[in-house]
């Protein structure tokens, strides 16, 4: 009977499938639009390349150093530099074209080797951005930590490298040897504390060739879970609260005619709340990865955990429609649970960057928060969660979840609109 | 044996007495009309003899067997027809015969079968496939029919199957219901038409305010009325005493009194013009007489006091 109900439902489903479909474009669309707005998609290798502009009004050595250093190394693949005038990269900025303009005044590489006080450099950043400016600024502040323990252990020798290296001259060889030399001395004072160091790091781990490769960091990757998370609470719940159409249509009256009981009924819709939350949360992780070029590591892991994470929602939903009684009720109070979950679980934010109380006293105790911490953990190793813990935590609650549901909304399904 | 018999059932929400100690039985082949007004007690008595509701007190058999014993076991000899039109509207009328039928323990290659036969005999083969939310009123009522006779039931229970549609369609499902009637199924028809009991039913039971007030064949329940002859008297009977009329006591009844109408049967099989005649002699003054054979409705006046249209 039970088989037959699902059967049912699910061709019902497939008939009417605007409110599933909506509520699988929702998250996609968000984290479209959300991942859209810090950087596209980089072909499935990560975030898009940080497009900045160096103004550099110096003109000058140090200040040709500075800007190459956004083209060398592994910064050549998260940077991509453009050279402009202080009003053009004002203009691109201003049209959301860059996430930041570094202006590196006029006089710097002078000032800086002289040892004088140095012009302040200019970082301008675009607000329409969050996280890419925020980037830049790390980067440079690296930059600037470097340039600051050079200048203020080679004070002395400062003037002289600048004499080395004075405008349109070959470099003076003789100054270039004794500067070079008393470098050296200077090092050789350093060599104990330096050669061997004091603190080593050696790579251990040595990835084989046919091992696969991460692609990194991919925002669309860490805001899909999340929102998904919260569109399969809404699956769930428009599953569950199919109880009442068949109420309202006499469907479930009828079915009690013929089978005289309608438990099955009930144990069906949570089921099929399941099943959807399965389907929605299988296209929108591979659809979604697919769209957004995300190469899920631990793609069974992950399918395990929605499975439990499935079993949670349609259980915690019909939990909350047995407890509900009503369809009005259920309807109301329901989607603002649900809000309520999605954001202290962190559906829509990560809990990162919600206040201590919450982050530490109520977000771990939501079974979405173990879902996308779970997941975060497997993708990215960025968070602390044993995914097989979490596993079980959401099967157990979503099992008790789901039998309490399932007699409360039976005893109210008897005890009402039945007859 | 008979297909369908209430003793004594009893039914109360909380003051209130829904069903109070209606007992009938439908015989098998029969068609049996349970008429009565809206909120009479109709549904209430369908639903606790389809197991929707458990009476108070009272006995219910499906075909010999106590329905409370074995629910499931009765609800698969019968079929149930709601009076709303409980259908999956997304689904098509094809599929929702199988999902029924399913429900009613048909296999799925039967309740398939089954289907194709009945949305012949629906007349609705060509819109099999079609949704039944595009279906018209009298379409979807059929459907609703169809669903219940998926597992050929030997006891079918419509719950007023013609409510909300045009006269054409409701004339197809009477033909239809008299179908099924013709080969061999008993049936407990509800209804609030009175041309419907009175065309369909062999039998015909009256409910009132949860009473079953009479039953009995069309012609047992109007001979209640004494005779075959229905006249309505208009004219001022305010303060008007028919006791001392002699003739007039004596040839009719009084079946409902206003103070501007009487309506009368009469009691001696005499002519219409004679009984007319006595009725002319009655010192009051009459503005317009009309004659009529009885009805049901005349019935149901003498039971209740009132018509039942109102």
């Amino acid at each position: 009977m039970i088989r037959s109900l699902i059967h049912k439902d699910l061709l019902r489903m497939r008939r009417n499938p605007w409110p599933f479909i909506i509520n699988l474009a929702l998250p996609l669309i968000i984290t479209a639009v959300i991942g859209l707005t810090f950087g596209k998609s980089d072909s499935g290798k990560g975030m898009g390349k940080i497009q900045i502009a160096i103004v550099d009004e110096d003109d000058n050595l140090l200040g040709g150093v500075l800007s190459g250093l956004f083209n060398q190394g592994e910064a050549e693949d998260y940077f991509s530099v453009v050279y402009l005038n202080h009003s053009e990269a004002l203009e691109l900025l201003q049209r959301n074209k860059l996430s930041a303009v570094y202006l590196i005044p006029k006089g710097f590489s002078e000032a800086f080797l002289k040892g004088e006080p140095i012009p302040p450099m200019e970082l301008i950043k675009n607000p329409a951005q969050r996280y890419y400016p925020a980037i830049v600024e790390e980067f440079l502040g690296v930059i600037f930590e470097g340039l600051n323990v050079i200048a203020r252990n080679l004070k002395d020798e400062m003037p002289e490298i600048m004499n080395a290296f004075k405008e349109d001259q070959m470099p003076d060889m003789v100054s270039l040897g004794s500067l070079i030399i008393q470098l050296g001395k200077k090092f050789e004072k350093a060599e104990d504390y330096l050669i061997p160091p004091l603190i080593t790091f050696e790579e251990s781990k040595t990835v084989s060739t046919d091992e696969k490769k991460s692609d990194g960091f991919n925002l669309f990757a860490l805001l899909l879970p999340m929102l998904s998370s919260v569109f399969l609470l809404y699956i769930a719940d428009q599953s569950i609260r199919d109880i009442y159409k068949e109420l309202n249509h006499k469907t479930l009256t009828r079915i009690k005619s013929i089978q005289s009981k309608i438990l099955p009924v009930v144990f069906s819709k949570t089921i099929l709340a399941m099943i959807a939350c399965v389907i929605g949360g299988l296209i929108l992780f591979v659809g979604g990865g697919m769209i957004f070029g995300i190469q899920w590591q631990n793609p069974v892991q992950i399918f395990i955990l929605l499975l439990s994470y499935s079993l949670c929602a349609a259980g915690f939903l019909s939990m909350l429609v047995g407890i509900f009684k009503t369809e009005r009720r259920a309807e109301n109070f329901s989607s603002l649970i649900i809000l309520g979950i999605a954001f202290l679980g962190g559906g829509f934010f990560t809990t990162d960057s919600m206040p201590a109380f919450v982050k530490e006293n109520i977000s771990p105790w939501m079974p979405n928060y173990w879902f996308i911490q779970s997941v975060r953990a497997l993708e990215f190793g960025d968070v602390a969660a044993d995914w097989a813990f979490e596993v079980v935590k959401m099967v157990l609650l979503g099992g008790l979840f789901l039998l309490f549901g399932a007699i409360k909304m039976h005893r109210n399904l008897e005890k009402g609109g039945l007859s | 044996m008979n297909a369908l018999v209430l003793e004594d059932l009893h039914k109360s929400f909380g003051s209130l007495k829904a069903v109070d100690g209606v007992s009938f039985e439908v015989k098998e082949g029969e068609l049996y009309g349970l008429l009565g007004p809206n909120g009479a007690g109709k549904t209430t008595t369908i639903s606790m003899l389809s197991g929707l509701l458990r009476p108070d007190s009272g006995k219910i058999q499906i075909l010999g067997h106590d329905f409370w014993t074995d629910p499931v076991r009765s609800q698969q000899k019968m079929g149930v027809v709601p009076q709303e039109i409980a259908l999956y509207e997304e689904l098509s009328a094809a599929e929702n015969l199988v999902f029924w039928g399913k429900l009613a323990g048909l296999e799925s290659k039967s309740a398939k079968v089954r289907a194709a036969e009945l949305l012949e005999t629906l007349s609705l083969s060509d819109r099999g496939s079609d949704p039944v939310k595009s279906f018209s009123g009298g379409m979807m009522r059929r459907v609703n029919i169809g669903c219940a006779l998926m597992n050929k039931p030997k006891l079918l229970v419509l719950d007023e199957p013609t409510v909300g549609i045009d006269p054409q369609a409701r004339l197809n499902i009477l033909e239809f219901i008299q179908g099924l009637k013709d080969q061999g199924t008993s049936i407990l028809y509800t209804t609030h038409y009175l041309e419907e009991a009175e065309a369909l039913c062999d039998r015909i039971g009256i409910i009132d305010q949860g009473k079953l007030l009479a039953e009995g064949t069309l012609q047992e329940l109007q001979n209640r009325l004494g005779g075959d002859q229905i006249f309505i008297l208009e004219g001022q009977f305010k303060d008007v005493n028919p006791n001392e009329w002699i003739e007039f006591s004596e040839s009719f009844r009084i079946l409902k009194r206003t103070d501007e109408q009487w309506t009368v049967s009469g009691l001696k099989e005499s002519h219409p013009s004679d009984s007319l005649k006595t009725l002319l002699d009655i010192p009051v003054q009459l503005e317009n007489v009309t004659y009529k054979k009885p009805s049901l409705n005349d019935v149901f006046i003498e039971l209740t006091g009132f018509e039942l249209r109102e």
